[in-house]
Parts: C-alpha cells; sequence; structure tokens
C-alpha cells in the first residue's frame, strides 16, 4: 500500500547540498513486507507477484538508497509512481482508507462519514466536511 | 450496498486475506438485506476461465461496487479504478465481522 507520508528530512544539514534519494512505489512496498511486516523474502515476492530474485534486487536496492541517505544526509522521498493511479482517502472513523468511484463524492464507503482526509502520497491534504 | 470482501475461510470471524487476487475464500454482503454468502476463489475464477475479466464481469454481474482487501496488486488497482470499483483497505487488522459492523448493520 502507498506509504502514509511524502517522504523524510534529515535534521541539521542544507539538503539540497545532499540531495535526496527517490524511492519508488515498489521499493517502499519490498521493504514494509520484509523489514516492517517481518516477512521471509519468498512469501513477499508472491504478495508483489514477483520473482524471488526479483524481489531480491528491488529490496537490496531500497536498503542501499536508505543507507546512503543515512549516511550522506539525503533526504527521502516515496515516488508517486503507480501510486498515483488512485487518490486514497482516510477515513478515521473506520482506520480505512479508500478509493472514490469516478468523481464520486467525497465520502466513507462504509459509514458516509464526510470527514476524510486525502493520503499525503498526493501531496495535499483536503478535508471535507 | 454490496461489499465483496477476501477472506482466509468461510466464516465471518476470518481475517481479511492479505492479497485481494488470490485469497481462498470471498465473502460477498449486502447491507441491503443484511445477508452474506461466501464463495471460493476456485469457484469464482473456474466461471469463466481467466483472472481478471472474469472477476470484472462477476463483479457488475452480482452489482457488486466495493472491494475490501488488506491489499490490491497494482495491475489490477488500475483495471478496478477503470471500471469504477471502489477499493477500501482497513489500517488496522480486522475481520469480515469488523468490516460488516462498520456499515452500520448488526450481523
Amino acid at each position: 500500500m502507498a506509504p502514509q507520508v511524502c517522504g523524510f528530512r534529515p535534521q541539521g544539514v542544507h539538503v539540497r547540498k545532499t540531495g535526496e534519494a527517490l524511492i519508488s512505489f515498489a521499493e517502499y512496498e519490498a521493504l514494509k513486507l520484509c523489514d516492517y511486516e517481518q516477512m521471509r523474502q519468498e512469501e513477499a515476492a508472491v504478495l508483489m507477484n514477483v520473482s524471488r530474485p526479483t524481489f531480491t534486487r528491488i529490496y537490496q536496492n531500497v536498503r542501499k538508497k536508505i543507507a546512503k541517505a543515512f549516511v550522506e544526509g539525503q533526504s527521502i522521498r516515496f515516488e508517486e509512481g503507480k501510486a498515483a493511479l488512485a487518490n486514497w482517502y482516510t477515513c478515521e472513523n473506520c482506520q480505512i482508507i479508500f478509493t472514490l468511484s469516478g468523481e464520486g463524492e467525497k465520502v466513507c464507503p462504509l459509514c458516509h462519514n464526510l470527514s476524510v482526509d486525502i493520503n499525503c502520497i498526493n501531496h495535499e491534504t483536503i478535508t471535507v466536511r | 450496498m454490496k461489499l465483496l470482501l477476501s477472506a482466509d475461510e468461510n466464516k465471518l470471524s476470518s481475517k481479511l486475506a492479505s492479497r485481494f487476487e488470490n485469497s481462498n475464500w470471498y465473502c460477498i454482503y449486502d447491507s441491503d438485506t443484511n445477508t452474506h454468502e461466501f464463495i471460493k476463489n476456485t469457484e469464482l475464477l473456474e466461471s469463466n476461465k481467466q483472472v481478471g475479466a472474469s472477476i470484472i464481469l462477476f463483479l457488475k454481474g452480482k452489482g457488486i461496487r466495493l472491494l475490501v482487501s488488506k491489499r490490491f496488486e497494482t495491475r489490477c488497482i488500475e483495471t478496478f479504478k477503470k471500471h469504477n470499483i471502489q477499493l477500501i483497505i482497513p489500517q488496522k487488522s480486522k475481520t469480515i465481522k469488523d468490516i460488516i459492523y462498520l456499515t452500520g448493520s448488526n450481523i
């Protein structure tokens, strides 16, 4: 699933000098499945519908990028990539994220709550009341 | 309103399946009649012998516009969006019954 934040910035450095690390959606997902959810690489590869060697390559790539960002003081930014396929909205009442149906009203499909927020991956925050 | 929820088992206490596309079971819940039924994934796939297109046809035939799962494959998100099918992903672990309760129904 798409990250809930747009990225991270190091403290105490000028990021212009150190640059930024771009993490793709697939790389974020690989890291989340293995390092956060503690899945084995075989399981994670199945979930992401890629071969095990491909998954390993993605996983090693993202860990290398993050290590470089930590050591060199780079900021980290999540690329939208295919995550931009759908605008995801959050309903705090139901604790769900959801997509809209076409140009449908911005309302939670389960509890019909109108107070929903757009996911940060879209780089803006809208609260509909 | 009809929902299709991916499930590990064919019971209301089952957790949502880790991935929508290859879950063992699907639960169809109709909030208008407060009824539900479980179908095995093989039944869904065997009805048209194809994955992807068969799911879309099945959903449209049943009038289902809402899918609930812990995860959807990226390529499927694009397909579902094209057919105006809404996707729901809980931010915390929930069972089939938990999701149904959120609709305001008491099953």
